[in-house]
């Protein structure tokens, strides 16, 4: 049957898109470098094919039909690792090994301690800065309070 | 009429062994040697070795066989993806030994690769903690206040981050295809990680880290064509040069030693660089201070590729606009996001410029 859908039509537009592109840029290259012969001719062609080629790619790959089956391939893909995680995780409950959520707990409540410091360590620092700054009637060094942060936790 | 077509019956066997057949067969004869060259492959030109470590990082210092000229050093910072060892491939391809030979001590952060306990460190992290205490023992074993330093691609972002938050140490700064400017959304990189199609939230939270294979299917996936298919039709056409085997095994080895990014840093750097642009709006913090890149007052140059289909040039050259500096220079180079590192004819025509600018500029 003779119909054409919108995909169809525009796939194939672009594949002649991309098959004038590469004869318009072959066209060109003999154009300016007069004609070439045997091996060479060979491999202008083929360089014209590939760069028309990679167009074509670098347009499908930027297309939002691309992008939206990208969307949906990274979601399923997700969606399974984090139902497979889940699974694990289930299998893990009532064993005697830590478990992956008890260890990221453990994580995140270290990393709470640790901002808390960095935060405390700052406060300090900057009233330090701010006293200097009164003692010595200027702004203090840059460079005096950046080596006093060295040996701080990163 | 053709060769073949005029030779006589008795001619036969050599006139098919001429020609294209000839070829091919030379072809299929130059394998075991390609093999041989392939196992044999070594990358990294200069002897180095570590001198200081925090966690997973090094600090790598590249060994010369003549005192330094130069009393400040200089730290090159690679990004997060891929190892550091790009920057020197391989003698006559190495960024690295221009330096090292000029005279400047030089060293070069090897990030390490991170595990599933490292996916919590963020930009504050690798910035204000890692970096800081790298420059910092740089300063301490060199003796002086301020060092170079030269950044590459994410590398670059992270040290014109840290430039800004700790100008005082900083003599130079030297920005290699380093992406600041994240507002053109024109090519694939940033369609991809568009907050539309690319939930890098649900990603880290799922995987922890970047996985490294995802983001090398990415890199590879941005040039389709040239990544597979020309790159081994030019293996093929070349299987006879034994120089061009030790290059293309060399880029091959690099290529594929891929290592994940941390988890948060990933997560920051996508949506606080990529998707929200702050870095250049002057809106983003790292470890709760503000970074605005107008305190960058040192001495900058930023070299850029024409050809970069990873950073694209108008990612890297308005940080020359945003910086305080009064001496900026911006050179953009005929070459692509990797060739300006490794290409020959950034060996030879861009790297000594680089050389002759941090020389007129440093101590």
């Amino acid at each position: 049957m003779g119909v054409v859908t919108n995909q169809q039509s525009s796939t194939s537009d672009a594949f002649t898109q991309m098959w004038l592109d590469m004869m318009s840029q072959f066209g060109t290259g003999l154009a300016g470098a007069g004609a070439p012969a045997g091996e060479a001719f060979g491999r202008q062609l083929r360089k014209s094919f590939f760069d028309a080629w990679a167009r074509y790619w670098e347009e499908f790959l930027g297309s939002e039909a691309f992008l939206e089956s990208m969307k949906k391939g990274m979601e399923s893909s997700l969606a399974m690792k984090e139902q497979m995680d889940r699974v694990v995780r289930q299998a893990m409950e009532g064993s005697p090994l830590a478990s992956a959520s008890e260890s990221e707990a453990m994580i995140q409540a270290l990393r709470r301690i640790e901002e808390s410091l960095h935060g405390q360590l700052r406060s300090l620092t900057d009233r330090v800065a701010a006293l200097e700054e009164q003692v010595a009637g200027k702004s203090p060094s840059r460079a005096v309070r950046g080596r006093g942060t060295k040996g701080g936790s990163a | 009429m053709s060769a073949s077509e005029s030779a006589s019956p008795a001619d036969w066997p050599a006139t098919l062994w001429s020609g294209p057949w000839e070829a091919a067969l030379r072809k299929v004869a130059a394998w075991p040697r390609a093999l041989e060259i392939a196992r044999r492959t070594r990358v990294g030109a200069t002897p180095a070795e570590p001198v200081y470590g925090v966690d997973k990082v090094r600090l790598l210092r590249y060994q010369s066989e003549d005192p330094a000229k130069f009393e400040e050093p200089l730290l090159f910072v690679f990004a997060l993806v891929n190892r550091p060892y790009i920057l020197d491939l391989r003698p006559g391809k190495s960024v690295v030994r221009h330096f090292v030979d000029a005279g400047w001590d030089t060293y070069n952060v090897d990030w390490g690769v991170p595990t599933s306990a490292d996916r919590h460190l963020g930009l504050a992290e690798y910035v204000e903690g890692y970096l800081d205490r790298m420059v910092d023992d740089l300063r301490e074993r060199s003796g002086c206040e301020r060092i170079n330093v030269l950044g590459y691609c994410m590398g670059g972002s992270l040290s014109a981050m840290y430039v800004a938050l700790h100008p005082e140490k900083v003599r130079n700064l030297i920005l290699l295809a380093a992406p600041v400017d994240w507002s053109r959304q024109d090519h694939l990189l940033a369609k991809w990680t568009d907050p539309r199609y690319f939930d890098v939230d649900r990603l880290i939270d799922a995987y922890g880290n970047a996985p490294a294979s995802m983001l090398q299917g990415a890199f590879l996936l941005l040039k389709p064509v040239a990544n597979f298919v020309e790159k081994y039709v030019s293996l093929y056409d070349n299987l006879e040069d034994e120089r061009f085997l030790e290059d293309y095994f060399a880029m091959e080895t690099w290529l594929n030693d891929n290592i994940p990014v941390a988890g948060e840093m990933f997560r920051q750097f996508v949506k606080y660089c990529m998707q929200e642009n702050r870095l250049i709006e002057g809106r983003l913090k790292v470890g709760g201070r503000g970074v605005h890149l107008k305190d960058i007052v040192c001495p900058v140059l930023n070299l850029t590729a024409q050809n970069d289909h990873l950073v694209p040039c108008g990612q890297s050259l308005p940080f020359n606009d945003a910086v305080g500096s009064t001496d900026r220079t911006a050179i953009t180079f005929p070459a692509g996001h990797i060739g300006l590192a490794v290409g020959s004819k950034a060996n030879r025509d861009l790297w000594p410029k680089a050389v002759q600018w941090l020389a007129e500029r440093s101590r």
